[in-house]
């Protein structure tokens, strides 16, 4: 009866069912949180530091540091001695023209003596008064064609064995047929051997004294003995003496420093305090002085910065007599309360002219050197992020390409993604994407203008943080702009950086300083049933 | 598949409950003396008869659409310019108009049955009737910013409120007997008392839900409970407590006689109810009733199960590791992972667990109503109708005009203020021939004949009875003189 009613009211055409579209669409909008975080100085620093380049200070200031070192000596290593030296000793005719062998009676004993110095050359007024022996050996050999048998005797009051006493060494002639031969070692281990100095050299003495049996032969022609003393493979525990407090380093030249030529934007990067920490190990007894002379920055524009030490020279330390076997430590510092060396890197420098003079502190003049001594240098270059930087900017272009399905335009009218930062680093961020075809045409921009992306915390005027700068940018993707997606092939991003106070103050990145970010989207839907 | 199956021969279950269930009477109904059902709505109501036995499935066979704030046309309506119809979800439809007809919270009841058994008959103690009926009470309720969440989607700063979001179903058979007598003259009073027995019933027991949006934080609060009973099936649950499948008693699916008896009288879910009417007649002119039906109770232990959904959840977005952001991960995965953690928290508060009995009450109904009698065969009649909901009170009013051409015509006009819809009007008509009584009534009628698109609600009463022993009831009105 209903039904009836119906088909027989004047309104009948609500409900001619075979009439209705069955098009449905509705535009529904979504706005929802989508992520958020947070990253601080520290986590950049765990992110990117897996070299150990980058470190704080107890007050959490962040630095850039790299630590080489510049010279490591073990003295073992290092030829210091000559290894090996002789000398000949010969007896001859001459004694047979002796009046003593001459007037002699058979079986009479003859005493000839001859002393011989051994050397080897030193610079300089350089001395050397001792030597200890680890290693090395005497090697002396003795030929006799004398028809006489006889006693020989090596001595020497420079050479001492480890109970300081003299060296000396008898050897018994034992044939008179003109055959006699006869070699020896003496292992050095212990030694001790005193030294003068003699001209450019030092020197010490062998006493050789040759008695000879007289047996009644004559002394022909040719007839000899002959004693060579060798001193071979020496190696010494301690060396005690003077070195020549002359120069022992003279160096000069220019470094070129490219990284401001090719990354040219790093010309508008200040530090405010860049270091160079220079330690030293020394346990050898040689003080030594460095100094740094005409060390002078060149920018490409011709400007020049010229270092100026407060104190200077440099001092290496050394353990003095009364400390042999210990090591001194010295640490040299070239920054701001030292030096201008922040001038010189400020004005982005492309060469760095020098000159290095070495030498041994006069002051101390008891030097000695021992097989364990070990001379150390490393530099340590820091650079705390304490710095200001204007206009630098970076670019990137990077290849994009939407995935295999696309965005459905049909149904994705508009995308706004809005990015909500609080950022307590004391830097700026401007950002802007273009979107390039793949002829490098540029399609559009992420971004409709060249609004600050991060605005940068403010500071005090010591460069800490007063408060965060708040922000939010939207990227809207309307319906052109996401269909426009399809044809990119190419993202160029470019990134201007600015420190706060416009990148004229410097100021200071700590590890606690911490960039929040929210990420929320905005979309705007239309979905019909005839377009599914 | 299986599951599938299951679920489906569940809902026929229901479905075929609801053909069987006694609709929401009318109220044209309560002013149509020559109809015995009319006792239905007062039960302080007497058939003008001696004995009364309804048509099985026919004493009455009614049907009730009714929604709270929408009509046909709030839905199809005619293409603007074109020649069709179009929803409202059309490119062209008004997509606001229809949010504009939607309150903070809307209904929708749908009813359809009749009695299985009806009878009454009068002794010198009253009149007495005997009615077995198997009843649905179906309401479905949705708030108006479900909707609005649906079309508008979740903007910045909105606040949905879903509040009272559910469904309450209840299927039972109902035995009732009921009395009604005279005290003095003018007062009648009368009685129905309800036993209860449920088939099944999903009851919405608390629903509160909101759902706030921005850029910023999606927050979801619910205190979502809705207790089931199912006799018929077995619910088994998975080891993360998910519905695995829903197996419905095979004699059941076979129709066993044996079965549908015990699950058509299941005592396991025994409920009480209760009518109560009074009739008073200050004047011959003046009528004075009211009655309060379904004060009553089930309370269900069979097969209950619980659904729960509580959840207070502040979600903020996904937190990340920037450098993984940036890098491999993607961000585009992280968008996927977002809405992934969402989904999978929200759901996460669903928790579907062995219930503990529970009670559903009756949607109770108060009828407050007068009528003046210009004769005694035509009167005037106002009605004020309160259904007492789960999460609301509705009025209704209907005002009537009755008229009796002797005992074979009854006829009524109406017209009612429902669902703050102002042109519901409605006829009633009665027609006895002999022991045979058929009668139509609608609140509706006219409406749906001439402007149905409007129409927010739709009743219809048809029944049939035998009624024996009215004769001595028209020789009084013989006795009547003819100008009052």
């Amino acid at each position: 009866m209903a039904g009836g009613l119906l088909l027989t009211s004047c309104h009948k055409e609500y409900f001619q069912l075979d009439r209705l579209s069955d098009e449905m669409e509705i535009s529904p909008d979504v706005v929802a949180p989508l992520v958020h975080g947070s990253m601080s100085m520290g986590d950049i620093v765990a992110r990117f530091d897996s070299t150990g380049y980058v470190g704080e200070f107890d007050d959490g200031l962040i630095y850039l540091t790299y630590a080489d070192t510049l010279v490591d000596v073990m003295v073992d290593t290092v030829d210091l001695l000559i290894d090996e030296f002789y000398q000949e000793v010969y007896f001859d005719l001459e004694i047979g023209d002796n009046p003593i062998y001459i007037s002699s009676n058979i079986g009479d004993t003859l005493h000839f003596r001859k002393s011989k110095f051994y050397g080897f050359s030193v610079d300089g007024d350089t001395r050397i008064d001792s030597i200890i022996f680890k290693e090395g050996e005497v090697m002396t050999e003795i030929q006799s064609t004398f028809l006489h048998g006889g006693i020989l005797t090596i001595s020497s009051d420079y050479l001492r064995n480890e109970n300081r006493n003299s060296y000396s060494n008898t050897i018994t002639i034992s044939e008179s047929d003109g055959s006699f031969s006869w070699t020896d070692h003496l292992d050095l281990d212990g030694y001790y051997l005193a030294t003068d100095k003699s001209g450019d050299s030092v020197v010490f003495r062998m006493d050789y004294d040759l008695a000879l049996i007289n047996s009644g032969s004559p002394i022909n022609p040719g007839d000899h003995c002959e004693i060579n003393s060798n001193f071979l493979d020496l190696g010494f525990y301690s060396i005690y003496g003077v070195i020549d407090p002359g120069q022992i380093v003279s160096e000069s030249g220019v470094l070129d420093i490219p990284i401001y030529a090719d990354v040219p934007e790093l010309s508008h990067l200040k530090l405010a305090d860049p270091r160079i920490n220079i330690f030293t190990e020394n346990s050898l007894g040689l003080p030594f002085e460095l100094e740094l002379d005409s060390v002078i920055a060149t920018a490409v524009d011709g400007t020049t910065a010229t270092l100026v030490l407060n104190e200077h020279p440099f001092k290496i330390p050394a353990p003095d007599i009364a400390h042999v076997g210990e090591t001194a430590y010295g640490e040299i510092n070239i920054n701001n309360q030292t030096s201008n060396f922040q001038e010189l890197l400020n004005i982005a420098p492309s060469t760095l002219s020098y000159r290095v003079e070495g030498g041994l502190d006069q002051e101390y003049l008891d030097h000695f050197i021992l097989d364990t001594s070990r001379f150390m240098v490393e530099a340590e270059f820091m650079l705390p992020l304490d710095l200001s930087f204007s206009e630098y900017a970076l670019m990137d272009t990077l290849e994009f390409e939407l995935g295999e399905e696309g965005i459905d335009t049909a149904i994705i009218k508009d995308v706004v993604i809005s990015v909500s930062t609080i950022n307590e680093l004391p830097m700026e961020l401007g950002l802007q994407v273009y979107m390039l075809d793949e002829s490098f045409v540029v399609l559009d921009s992420v971004f409709d203008d060249d609004a600050v992306f991060l605005p940068s915390s403010e500071v005090d005027s010591e460069g800490k943080l007063l408060s965060a700068s708040e922000n939010n940018n939207s990227i809207n993707f309307h319906t052109e702009r996401l269909g426009s997606l399809e044809e990119v092939r190419f993202l160029k991003i470019e990134a201007t950086l600015l420190t706060s106070g416009s990148g004229n103050q410097f100021v200071k990145f700590y590890s606690d300083y911490s960039l929040d970010f929210e990420i929320s989207v905005y979309a705007n839907f239309r979905i019909n049933t005839r377009e599914l | 598949m299986r599951m599938k199956r299951s679920i489906i021969i569940g809902l026929g279950l229901i479905l075929g409950a609801l053909l069987q269930l006694r609709a929401q009477p009318s109220n044209s109904l309560y002013f149509m003396h020559g109809v015995p059902q009319f006792n239905r709505v007062n039960p302080a109501r007497q058939p003008a008869c001696g004995f009364y036995i309804g048509m099985p499935l026919l004493s009455p066979l009614s049907t009730e659409l009714s929604s709270s704030s929408l009509a046909w046309e709030d839905l199809v309506y005619p293409h603007p310019t074109e020649d069709s119809l179009i929803t409202f979800l059309h490119p062209e439809g008004d997509k606001q108009a229809f949010l504009n007809q939607l309150k903070p919270l809307n209904y929708v009841v749908s009813d359809l049955g009749t009695s299985l058994f009806s009878l009454g008959f009068r002794t010198g103690a009253g009149f007495f009737t005997l009615d077995v009926t198997s009843r649905v009470e179906g309401s479905l309720y949705y708030p108006g910013d479900l909707a609005r969440l649906v079309l508008e989607g979740a903007d910045e700063g909105e606040t949905y409120i879903l509040n009272g979001m559910g469904t309450d179903l209840s299927a039972f058979d109902e035995i009732a007997l009921g009395w009604s007598g005279a005290i003095g003259d003018k007062l009648q009073i009368g009685v129905r008392g309800k036993f209860l027995f449920g088939l099944g019933n999903v009851y919405t027991s608390n629903s509160q839900l909101e759902v706030t949006t921005s850029e910023d934080v999606w927050n979801i609060e619910s205190d979502m409970e809705f207790d089931v009973s199912l006799p018929f099936a077995e619910v088994v649950y998975d080891a993360d407590g998910i519905i695995e499948d829903v197996i419905v008693d095979d004699d059941i699916t076979n129709l066993n006689p044996m079965a549908m008896a015990r699950l058509a009288f299941n005592k396991n879910n025994f409920g009480l109810g209760l009518d109560l009417g009074i009739d008073y007649k200050p004047s011959e002119s003046w009528h004075l009733s009211a009655s309060v039906l379904d004060i009553g109770y089930i309370r269900w232990t069979d097969e209950v199960h619980e659904v729960s959904y509580n959840a207070v959840y502040d979600y903020t977005s996904l937190e990340v590791n920037p450098f993984d952001f940036l890098g491999e991960t993607g961000e585009s995965n992280y968008f996927d992972s977002t809405f992934s953690e969402l989904s999978d928290t929200l759901s996460g508060a669903l928790e579907f667990t062995q219930g503990e009995i529970y009670n559903s009450r009756l949607h109770t109904k108060l009828f407050v109503g007068t009528s003046w009698y210009v004769t005694p065969k035509i009167n005037f009649g106002l009605l004020s109708r309160t259904d007492f909901l789960r999460d609301k009170v509705v009025e209704q009013l209907t005002a009537s005009a009755n008229f009796a051409a002797g005992r074979f015509l009854n006829f009524t006009l109406s017209y009612s203020y429902i669902n703050s819809y102002l042109k519901n009007m409605g006829t009633g008509i009665s027609f006895n021939a002999g022991p045979l009584n058929l009668y139509l009534i609608s609140d509706n009628t006219l409406n749906l004949i001439f402007w149905p698109q409007e129409a927010q609600s739709a009743n219809l009463w048809f029944g049939m009875n035998l009624i024996f022993g009215y004769k001595q009831f028209n020789k009084v009105d013989k006795d009547r003189p003819l100008v009052y």
